[in-house]
């Protein structure tokens, strides 16, 4: 099964609730990178390609719910 | 990746149980190590785990990244505290590894997720080791000394002779420089912090003094100038941003590599990186180390470059210096036979000298893979290629 960005992002909200899925592209683009690209980001350039979404998980049971909906896509 | 999801457990941030009778304190991944451990200092205990990201790190971070502290030389690495965990794997299986004092019952499971690094299971439950805590019996020592070949031989028989000082590290003139220039004088710096029930504390102290006293190299440094040292150990939010400042202000950039070897090895793979380094990349402002975690066959360096970036754009930093420096360190080490991760793990970076590191027993790791993860949805590029 292949889905589409949003798609992806629709079914973790569906698992997670809104307020867990976070697409805000500043936030997006600060996830695409750590400590190793700072020199970079430190200027505003960002070279790597943009996460989907970046969500907060609350109990096992959650990530287990998000990886088995990761392995399907 | 495109389109990855980056899946953020730091709202797991339950402490579930401190047990000061079996000494173990289980938490959710989330949890920070500073309120872990500011809630079991509080009743007189200790994990005896110290990154310096102490301030900023949570638990489930801590051991998927394998990592380690600067009291590891006596209580170990995270992979010599963590006691069981919790972790769920790709297709959604929850694992809990149950908490026991030590089992032979197959290879130590524990194994497969400390130092995964995200790339084969989640980790959502750590159980830790927990010990006395007794600072008031730490005794800190230092000392200059012109060589760093002196000073592996003396950590070396430290280690070797039985004793386990909490700290044992050995920088060289250029990272003492910048740590210590206040009393370092263009010398190596050696220090220890012996710790523990006062007479053991006493008797690693004298003990480490007696075979410092054997290298008439050494001159001793007063110990409060280790004190501060000691109490401004870790970085927190604040650091960072203060880091972040000064680079944009001055364009120069520092940042480290870890690596490790036996005694035979070390002294080589340090000499031999420190000379390419300053040979072949440009703008080096810095270029030195220290060796931070000393174990009986062997010891690690923390290699500490800085650099002004010079006439390119950001995004050329990392390949016209980091990268270049990281591959000297990485091609020494291997070529000495050393470990090319000591401390920090693989991350995308290292992970292409990964079969070289690992030689004909890449194929336990690359096996472990393709069967936890066999259509490849975790931390893509993280430890292992493709």
């Amino acid at each position: 099964m292949s889905l589409t960005r949003e798609q992806i992002v629709e079914q973790l909200v569906g698992i997670l609730g809104e307020d867990n899925v976070v697409t805000d592209e500043a936030v997006l683009r600060q996830s695409s990178v750590d400590r190793f690209r700072r020199f970079e980001e430190l200027h505003g350039v960002f070279t790597q390609p943009l996460p989907a979404a970046v969500v907060y998980v609350h109990s096992t049971a959650e990530v287990a719910e998000v990886l088995k909906l990761l392995i399907k896509t | 990746m495109a389109n990855s999801i980056v899946v953020d457990g730091s709202r797991m941030n339950k402490i579930i149980k401190l047990d000061t009778y079996n000494m173990q304190a289980t938490c959710q991944c989330g949890t920070p190590l500073q309120v872990l451990e500011d809630q079991l200092r509080a009743l007189g205990y200790t994990t005896g785990h110290s990154p310096q990201s102490k301030p900023l790190a949570q638990l489930g971070g801590l051991v998927a990244t394998r990592s380690i502290g600067q009291f590891s030389t006596l209580y170990g690495g995270i992979e010599e505290m963590v006691v069981g965990l919790e972790a769920v794997f790709p297709n959604g299986h929850i694992a809990r590894i149950k908490n026991v004092p030590r089992r032979a019952a197959g290879p130590d499971i524990r194994h497969v997720v400390i130092g995964n690094e995200g790339a084969l299971c989640f980790i959502t439950e750590v159980t830790v080791k927990i010990y006395k805590f007794m600072p008031e019996n730490n005794i800190l020592l230092g000392y200059t000394l012109d060589r760093m070949k002196t000073g592996f031989e003396i950590l070396r028989q430290v280690m070797v002779n039985g004793y386990r000082p909490s700290v044992a590290r050995l920088y060289d003139p250029e990272d003492a420089d910048y740590h210590f220039s206040h009393f370092s004088e263009g010398r190596c710096v050696l220090i220890f912090m012996a710790e523990g029930p006062k007479a053991i504390a006493e008797a690693t102290a004298a003990a480490i003094k007696e075979i410092v006293a054997r290298h008439p190299e050494c001159q001793e440094v007063d110990s409060r100038y280790i004190q501060v040292w000691f109490d401004n150990l870790n970085w927190d939010a604040s650091d960072v941003a203060e880091e972040r400042a000064e680079i944009l202000e001055t364009k120069n950039i520092g940042n480290t590599t870890e690596i490790s070897a036996d005694w035979e090895k070390i002294n080589v793979i340090y000499e031999a990186c420190v000379e390419r380094i300053r040979r072949e990349v440009p703008d080096m402002t810095l270029v030195g180390g220290h060796s931070s975690h000393s174990y009986i066959n062997g010891t690690n360096l923390y290699f500490v470059h800085y650099y002004n970036v010079v006439d390119c754009k950001p995004e050329e930093e990392l390949t016209k210096y980091h990268l270049p420096i990281k591959t000297i360190i990485v091609e020494e080490t291997l070529k000495a036979g050393g470990a090319i991760c000591h401390h920090h793990g693989v991350g995308k970076y290292r992970t292409p000298w990964i079969d070289q590191e690992h030689g004909s027993a890449y194929y336990i790791l690359e096996t472990l893979k393709r069967a936890f993860d066999p259509r490849g949805i975790m931390n893509k590029g993280t430890i292992f290629k493709g």
